[in-house]
């Protein structure tokens, strides 16, 4: 090699500055090529929000306490909670519903009730425990007499037994006022219920209440919980067949609320 | 000038070039015209390259893409991440390889770039702004055509949807993957759907409630001819360059009614154009998970309300990609 380089002619020598010239040109103008060359494909990226995993049903959910986790899919539709046999004329001041919620990866949620007021019910919300029948076979008289029964709706029915513990739920009014010994609805969510339509009878304006503090879920996984709904009948005195809507909702927050 | 015509002085001219260790150098430079086709004559001493450099493209037809970055999923809220695994999707990214540098602005040493989707209706929670995707949102994305001729180019591209989802990979670490399900990506392209025209309520153009929509993309196909446009000048890296800006809308109906009932007979009428219900039923598969054949409302609204909830469950981010059509 160092033989030839000894031998390049003048026109080679001149030919190889021009050579290293054009070269240096080249990577100066490489950048900008490249620069003009890059970015063919764009990709434009946006976080999705998880879909929260609440539900209400109604009676049993198979569930392992112990792992936290569903054993199947099936659960109780919130159909099969049914509103019957409110006999005001009977001795009774209350009857109790079970039904449940029940979701995956909640930190916390509120119950919500929204309900008219014909009837002038009183709704309370009780947390349940759950009885097998054999749990149930082993209560006493007296505390099998507050239990509530619940047939499930799957392939291979199964009675539980549900009892309220503790007090109710406490929990706040959004719209609630006595009025003559009525428990009617402020308007204040009339706009919120209704819009601009305001032929609404009295007893047609919902009220609404919801859970005082924030009931735990389970952050990292599934859960259960069992409620009993508890219906007054308030001293109503007449089978005057009223209707009312009740409205049972679960809520779930953010963390920081 | 020098003369290139003698076989002798061509060879002795590379011996030169060898011993000054530039052959290196040459090879290089031929790998660039082989990537990205320029063809420059007077450099040509190999034929086979130039060919093949010029089926990439041609000179005057090539363009490449500017965007302009925004930082919102990059937030802290309290000294956190205030998206989860944003740092987890972008390592993701980072090796496909996507630049999400937030500090560059041009499009410079980025082959593919990765920037911020616009989202127009976050929700409100605790005085703060969420910007998630979910049914009901809507938005944005805009980036710009910048030609490399002053003649202009008919820019064909293609826009695909994909999504990235959060699993634990066999080392039990937490990684973001890009989702492969091809029922989840049908699924995007019946829920988050794209236009080309958004108009807004010129009293209230904000609200999004009164957003109308125009020039759905039904094949995943986008051309855009320069020649029929007028350019913006922007400053990218020091230097002025003439810009074409496209801005697609997107929107993630919030459910089955909101299409059923707010699509209108012709473009404007109403939120909808009526494109969009050809479209559903052509592929009501990417529309509805369950009750795909069935014309009870209910079971449909049923059934993309599941379709919401696949890609809920499936999904951490979504992506839109454009890339051109060569």
């Amino acid at each position: 090699m160092r033989g030839k380089e000894l031998n390049i002619s003048l026109k080679g020598r001149i030919a190889a500055l021009v050579l290293v010239l054009l070269l240096s040109l080249t990577v100066l103008a490489a950048p900008v090529f490249a620069w003009f060359s890059f970015s063919r494909i764009l990709a434009s990226y946006a976080p999705i929000s998880k879909p929260e995993s609440l539900y209400i049903g109604a009676g049993h959910r198979d569930f392992d306490e112990t792992n936290g986790v569903f054993l199947n899919d099936h659960f109780e539709d919130i159909r099969y909670l049914y509103l019957e046999g409110i006999d005001v004329h009977n001795d009774d001041t209350y009857y109790d519903y079970v039904f449940c919620v029940f979701g995956k990866a909640i930190t916390h949620y509120r119950m919500q009730l929204a309900y008219t007021t014909n009837n002038q019910f009183i709704y309370e919300i009780y947390n349940a425990t759950e009885y097998t029948a054999a749990e149930y076979g082993a209560l006493a008289q007296a505390q099998q007499d507050l239990c509530v029964e619940y047939t499930t709706h799957d392939a291979t029915p199964a009675t539980y037994y549900y009892k309220a513990t503790g007090t109710a739920l406490p929990g706040n009014y959004l719209n609630a006022q006595t009025v003559g010994g009525e428990t009617l609805a402020t308007d204040s969510y009339h706009t919120a219920t209704y819009g601009a339509y305001d032929e609404v009878d009295k007893f047609a304006e919902p009220i609404y209440w919801q859970t005082r503090d924030n009931i735990n879920g389970n952050r990292r996984g599934d859960f259960i919980h069992y409620y009993i709904l508890r219906v007054y009948v308030n001293n109503k005195q007449d089978n005057d067949r009223e209707t009312d809507v009740i409205c049972i909702a679960a809520k779930s927050f953010s963390a920081a609320s | 000038m020098i003369s290139f015509e003698g076989k002798t002085e061509k060879r002795s001219l590379m011996a030169t070039a060898a011993s000054m260790g530039l052959v290196i150098v040459i090879l290089v430079f031929a790998l660039f015209y082989i990537i990205f086709g320029h063809t420059l004559g007077w450099f040509a001493s190999n034929d086979s390259v130039e060919a093949e450099g010029m089926q990439v493209a041609a000179a005057n037809n090539g363009y490449e893409f500017v965007v302009q970055r925004t930082t919102e999923y990059d937030s802290l809220l309290n000294g956190e991440p205030k998206y989860e695994d944003v740092a987890l999707l972008k390592s993701t990214l980072a090796a496909a390889p996507y630049h999400y540098d937030l500090t560059a602005v041009s499009t410079a040493a980025a082959s593919k770039l990765a920037y911020e989707l616009q989202n127009d209706a976050p929700f409100r929670d605790d005085n703060e702004y969420w910007y998630f995707l979910m049914p009901g949102a809507c938005g944005s994305m805009t980036f710009y055509i910048h030609p490399f001729s002053s003649e202009g180019v008919q820019a064909n591209m293609e826009l695909t949807l994909g999504c990235f989802g959060v699993v634990i990979d066999e080392n039990d670490r937490r990684v973001v993957r890009e989702v492969t399900s091809e029922n989840v990506l049908n699924m995007l392209k019946g829920h988050i759907i794209f236009f080309t025209e958004r108009r807004v309520d010129a009293n209230d153009p904000t609200d999004t409630d009164k957003f109308k929509y125009n020039g759905l993309i039904t094949d995943g196909t986008i051309s855009y001819d320069t020649t029929q446009h007028t350019p913006t000048t922007m400053t990218l890296n020091g230097e002025q360059i003439s810009v074409y800006e496209i801005t697609l809308y997107w929107e993630w109906p919030l459910t089955y009614y909101d299409i059923s009932e707010k699509t209108g007979n012709t473009a404007f009428a109403d939120r909808y154009p009526p494109e969009l219900l050809t479209y559903m039923n052509a592929h009501r598969n990417w529309f509805f998970a369950v009750n795909q054949n069935s014309n009870d409302p209910d079971d449909l609204s049923d059934g993309y309300n599941d379709g919401d909830q696949m890609i809920g469950e499936s999904a951490n981010y979504f992506a839109a990609f454009i890339s051109p059509i060569v």
